[in-house]
């Protein structure tokens, strides 16, 4: 399927559950509520017709003074139909709050690490995270979160006493 | 003439015309063994340049260059700098065992040499069960690499500690039964011995009457020196360096010179066994000297091993311990029991 | 006492990140029993900068030089792989000699990268001379991009709209003469290694990765196709213009290490053929279409993907219409590749587990980013 044919199949096939839609840059792009992350991420892996048995990239993007959260990007493809999806949500937070999403580590376990990364990055909590430490940063990092808009390295330069 | 052995025996009848024959024994004994000693030093150090320079050249580089010409100071550069090294001790190292390991392995690399003929009379002593102390003396490297690695008290080293001690019993077996091909058909444990029945002409040299028994030999000699692809105690790629990661300056230099001595000990061992000694290829070559056939000789076979390193990968230690048990144990086997067909038949 | 009765114990090992064997700096926490590993958990970190907060501080044209430390042994690749999604991003045209230029570059580096990874590979399983047979031709593509881009590892030679430079006159005889001979080399390398017994033993049904592990973890580039999918994005989304170059897809069938080898080494001989073509193919014209220097691309989302020598480097930017990008997400291959080392790497020796890693070809800047 091309991406307006996929795009059509997916949001006939979940219409109640997808918020928006569209193609964006050539890929089919879908958003759906948080709470419905889980299960249609399970759907599309399992569906015969998407077959999206691998994930290309997870991240998110901090939309907080734009649109007021974080928005989780996935990113699927198919190797049998070479074609890709893109997921959003919108996870609702405003100033240091952590907020929470379940996890996709199950649905793909590659998911696993890409959360890792944008839980210490991102501050977003990903609940039943089978292994929920720090990958990039240091294990006694704590409270910051470097990839948040605003956050500043310079904060972290100790200079040398004089 | 340029026989050296007549030296030592002139040294000999010098001394016995003023001291009783027991002085006049040990005195001879101490003054080869100090020359013995001496040379192996110095052909270490060659060997390690050597060594260095064979792998440049197979690997299309020029290798050490600026000490002297092609770089053969390069060594003794190297053992400076090693001389004048901290000598660092982790801080929960078995002390004493930690101090004498590398001792051993330097002491008994040399003390193999006490019965090799380096050429016509040119022996420390002739014992009459030589080749026999032989096998037991390098077995003694195992013990200095397992105090080694237990010592260091890291587990990377005693991995490789581990590892030695598993290869080098394992491949004992094979080594040793292979040498039993040669003393079968020399009917004696003398190196010397078995030197001379191989005299006048390289037809025959053990080599053409037990090929087996010197293929069993060689390999398992190869993976008694630890070198490549039975370096599997030192592994830099996987044990970073086994035994001897946590030592530094000349305890290291002791390690790494031991292993260069070993490397010829199996090479003399093999020419002693399998081709002749010192004896010429033709006997009308015979004007030149035994210890020029003897080194050549053994420097062939030293770059076989080098060779061997810098050609093949690294075997894995489960197929190590396979390779020995499954084939070349069988093989060692089989070749006595040709040797001895042999003896019965043609003799 | 029988065998049974003796107790064992398991330990750990730090292997790493000061592990020759690990390619830089990465940790494994083995647990162990004699030999045997029984769990791995990788560490990585060491080397995170953090590349994606500095993207979204430096304006388009700034943040060029910044991919090639992402993955510097394929810096070209790296290159390639975000001007592309730039250039999508803005609706950027490029010169049809910038095109084919980009391609000869980003596959004379793939082989580049390629024989660094034969070397390490062959030098992991104790094979020493086969690391200095690669870098003599390694050499020989790096001479071609000095002489381009006056760069060694790091060319920063691509830019949005086009490539920096042109290729001096005597990039292609001496091309030429690289391609001339670039097989007969490869015959070398594999006359070596590939049906060395030794070699065999050490990489045949050696971490068997399966095609459906493959796909969960979403392990891409050469360590995929080993595993027998028939699946590069060169192929399947033919970006930029390589829709245009006739070459194969090399599969393995088992999926274990010597099958990973296998695909490399027809990689190579495969790229070759690439560059062969698009030199001879190689238009006139321009080299770059001028971009300005505070360039804003409207405001939009993009996601583009390319085949890297590792496997799939893909760039999500989020641009707000300002010439900062709002947001940039990379996704680079050995991130993907090294999370199924743990899988792969038990019940093997710790002799295995080097093997098993030098195949899956993982590169530690691009996993720490």
């Amino acid at each position: 399927m091309d991406s307006e044919g996929l795009l059509k199949y997916i949001t006939e096939e979940y219409k109640d559950k997808i918020i928006d839609s569209g193609i964006v840059g050539g890929v089919a792009t879908i958003e759906v509520k948080p709470g419905d992350w889980e299960s249609i991420a399970e759907y599309l892996k399992g569906d015969m017709e998407t077959r999206f048995l691998s994930v290309s990239n997870y991240g998110a993007v901090d939309y907080r003074e734009k649109l007021g959260g974080y928005q989780l990007v996935i990113t699927l493809f198919s190797y049998e139909f070479n074609h890709k999806l893109t997921m959003k949500t919108l996870l609702p937070a405003e100033g240091e709050e952590c907020p929470e999403i379940k996890t996709l580590s199950a649905v793909w376990p590659v998911a696993d690490w890409f959360e890792r990364e944008t839980a210490e990055l991102f501050g977003i909590v990903f609940v039943g995270h089978p292994d929920p430490r720090h990958l990039m940063l240091d294990e006694d990092w704590d409270g910051e979160y470097p990839m948040r808009r605003g956050w500043s390295g310079r904060d972290f330069i100790t200079k040398p006493d004089k | 003439m340029f026989e050296l052995g007549g030296i030592f025996e002139a040294i000999g009848k010098w001394l016995n015309g003023f001291l009783p024959p027991v002085w006049v024994t040990i005195i001879s004994a101490v003054i080869t063994g100090l020359a013995v000693l001496g040379f192996l030093s110095l052909l270490a150090l060659f060997l390690v340049w050597w060594e260095r320079k064979i792998s440049a050249h197979m690997q299309q580089r020029y290798g050490p260059m600026r000490t002297g010409w092609h770089g053969v100071l390069q060594t003794i550069a190297d053992g400076v700098k090693l001389l004048q090294k901290e000598d660092l001790m982790p801080k929960d190292a078995d002390r004493i065992v930690y101090f004498w390991a590398p001792i051993i392995c330097f002491g008994a690399a040399f003390m193999a040499y006490l019965v090799v003929p380096f050429g016509k009379g040119i022996i420390v002593q002739d014992l009459n069960i030589g080749i026999l102390y032989i096998i037991a003396i390098t077995t003694f490297t195992v013990v200095s690499l397992l105090m080694a690695g237990w010592a260091s008290n890291n587990k990377w080293a005693l991995l490789g500690g581990m590892r030695s001690a598993a290869q080098i019993i394992s491949y004992e077996v094979p080594l040793s039964l292979a040498i039993v091909g040669a003393v079968m058909l020399a009917q004696t444990l003398s190196m010397n011995g078995i030197v001379s029945a191989q005299a006048g002409g390289f037809w025959h040299w053990y080599v053409f009457r037990e090929p087996l028994g010197f293929l069993v030999y060689y390999i398992a000699a190869t993976a008694e020196a630890n070198r490549t692809p039975f370096d599997i105690p030192e592994a830099e790629q996987e044990l970073v360096a086994g035994f001897n990661i946590e030592y530094s300056g000349m305890k290291f230099a002791m390690f790494f010179l031991a292993e260069f001595v070993n490397m010829f000990t199996v090479s003399a061992i093999a020419v002693t066994l399998f081709f002749g000694g010192w004896q010429p290829l033709f006997s009308f070559l015979g004007f030149i000297p035994s210890w020029v056939w003897f080194m050549g000789k053994s420097l062939v076979s030293v770059f076989v091993l080098m060779w061997f390193r810098w050609t093949y990968p690294r075997i894995r230690v489960d197929q190590l311990m396979n390779f020995a048990w499954k084939f070349l144990l069988p093989l060692a086997f089989l070749n006595i029991i040709l040797v001895g067909f042999g003896i019965v038949v043609f003799k | 006492m029988t065998v049974k009765e003796l107790k064992t114990e398991e330990f750990m090992v730090n292997m790493g990140p000061q592990h020759p064997s690990t390619h830089g700096v990465c940790k494994l926490v083995i647990k162990m029993d004699g030999e045997e590993i029984k769990e791995i958990t990788p560490h990585v970190g060491f080397l995170h900068r953090s590349i994606e907060k500095i993207g979204e501080n430096r304006t388009y044209a700034q943040f060029v030089p910044y991919t090639d430390r992402i993955d510097y042994v394929a810096s070209m690749n790296a290159n390639h792989a975000y001007v592309i999604a730039a250039e999508k991003l803005g609706g950027v045209e490029v010169p049809e000699r910038a095109e084919y230029l980009r391609v000869i570059m980003a596959e004379l580096n793939r082989i580049a990268s390629h024989l660094v990874w034969l070397a390490t590979f062959a030098i992991d399983l104790g094979a020493v001379t086969p690391f200095l047979y690669a870098f003599r031709e390694r050499e020989m593509i790096l001479d071609l991009f000095e002489m381009t881009c006056g760069q060694r590892l790091t060319y920063n030679y691509m830019c949005i709209g086009g490539v920096n430079w042109d290729i001096p006159k005597e990039f292609e005889p001496k091309l030429r003469e690289f391609l001339k001979i670039f097989p007969s080399r490869v015959d070398d390398y594999e006359d070596l290694l590939t049906n060395n017994p030794i070699f065999l033993y050490r990489t045949k049904n050696i971490g068997i990765l399966s095609k459906e592990t493959a796909f969960e973890y979403s392990v891409s580039g050469p360590s995929l196709r080993g595993s027998g999918v028939k699946w590069d994005i060169r192929k399947a989304e033919s970006y930029s213009i390589y829709d245009r170059f006739d070459f194969d897809i090399p599969v393995g069938y088992n999926g274990d290490a010597w099958d990973r080898y296998r695909v490399r080494m027809r990689e190579m001989r495969e790229s070759a053929k690439i560059v062969q073509q698009a030199i001879d193919g190689l238009p006139g014209g321009d080299i770059q279409t001028k971009v300005p220097r505070t360039w804003k691309p409207p405001e939009g989302e993009v996601f583009t993907r390319i085949e890297a020598p590792r496997g799939e480097m893909a760039y999500h930017i989020v641009s707000d219409g300002s010439t900062k990008p709002y947001r940039m997400k990379i996704r680079t291959a050995s991130f993907c590749n090294l999370q199924v080392l743990p899988i792969i790497g038990i019940n093997h020796l710790i002799a295995d587990l080097v093997a098993i890693f030098g195949s899956l070809d993982i590169i530690l800047p691009e996993v720490d980013r």
